[in-house]
């Protein structure tokens, strides 16, 4: 029977260090990029598809003291690693998800009278494979 | 039960804090409602909403309470208020089973008037407090 799921199910991991625990959303995007082979006679544009790309993007509650220190240090700037998610858990026959990704952006705002979250933005290095546990 | 262990951490920081019963002349604080014969100063506080944030796997709660000094005079009710701005704002709670007190602060005031049996006036005044608080 057909049904949705919801995020508290989800894996999501990067360079083996899991994010699942305290993330709020993650937004992996997938795009490719396309060339003009538009011809004299055409009378709309044409174009060729040629390479694969994709990003990722997350919100992280913060973690305080010695359990959130590990996670920040984990995560530096340029890192490269696994970035792998599944939606749905990692139960057998459950979709997977995973890719050679660089981090490529971290941004910890601080606000005062609310919980810190953090922003981690990467850039694909490869094109995802897609497949089940 | 969260709210209970949250409640209890509440009564004990109240109960706990010298300056305050000192004021109150007694521990007289009191959860939802005071004795039928109250003591002429009292805290009472009163759950007034809040609950599961469910933003992440980690479970946290945000929750608030109206928490204020009770007493037949004005001036009185607000040196309890006080007192208890002073406990709470900003302050932390131990709260069994919940490992960090991520926020408690003070946010809105509570202030008015009632008359009790005899018709005589209790003042009300203290103020809305909101806890913050992340599972073990």
């Amino acid at each position: 029977m057909a049904g949705g799921y919801v995020g508290s199910a989800a894996y999501l991991a990067f360079g083996g260090t899991v994010l699942d625990t305290f993330y709020r959303n993650f937004t992996p995007t997938q795009t490719g990029a396309t060339v003009d082979q538009t011809s004299g006679a055409d009378t709309a544009i044409k174009r060729l598809f040629t390479l694969k790309d994709g990003n990722a993007s997350m919100t992280y509650r913060a973690e305080t003291g010695t359990a959130g220190t590990p996670i920040w240090a984990l995560m530096p700037i340029g890192a490269s690693g696994t970035l792998e998610w599944g939606p749905e858990g990692t139960a057998t026959s459950a979709p997977r998800a995973h890719v050679q990704a660089f981090l490529t952006a971290k941004t910890p705002p601080i606000i005062y009278n609310d919980v810190t979250v953090w922003q981690f933005s990467w850039e694909f290095d490869d094109v995802i494979t897609e497949t089940v546990y | 039960m969260p709210v209970t262990a949250l409640e209890t951490a509440l009564y004990t920081k109240l109960a706990n804090t010298s300056a305050l019963t000192t004021e109150l002349g007694g521990t007289y604080v009191y959860n939802t409602n005071a004795p039928q014969n109250p003591p002429a100063k009292y805290v009472v506080f009163q759950y007034q909403g809040g609950g599961d944030v469910n933003d992440t796997k980690q479970r946290s709660r945000n929750v608030l309470y109206a928490v204020y000094g009770v007493a037949q005079g004005r001036a009185a009710a607000a040196a309890v208020d006080g007192q208890i701005d002073t406990a709470l704002h900003l302050g932390s709670l131990t709260v069994s089973g919940w490992a960090n007190n991520l926020w408690l602060a003070r946010e809105r005031d509570v202030n008015f008037t009632e008359q009790d049996s005899t018709g005589r006036p209790r003042h009300r005044i203290g103020g809305f407090y909101r806890a913050i608080i992340d599972e073990d």
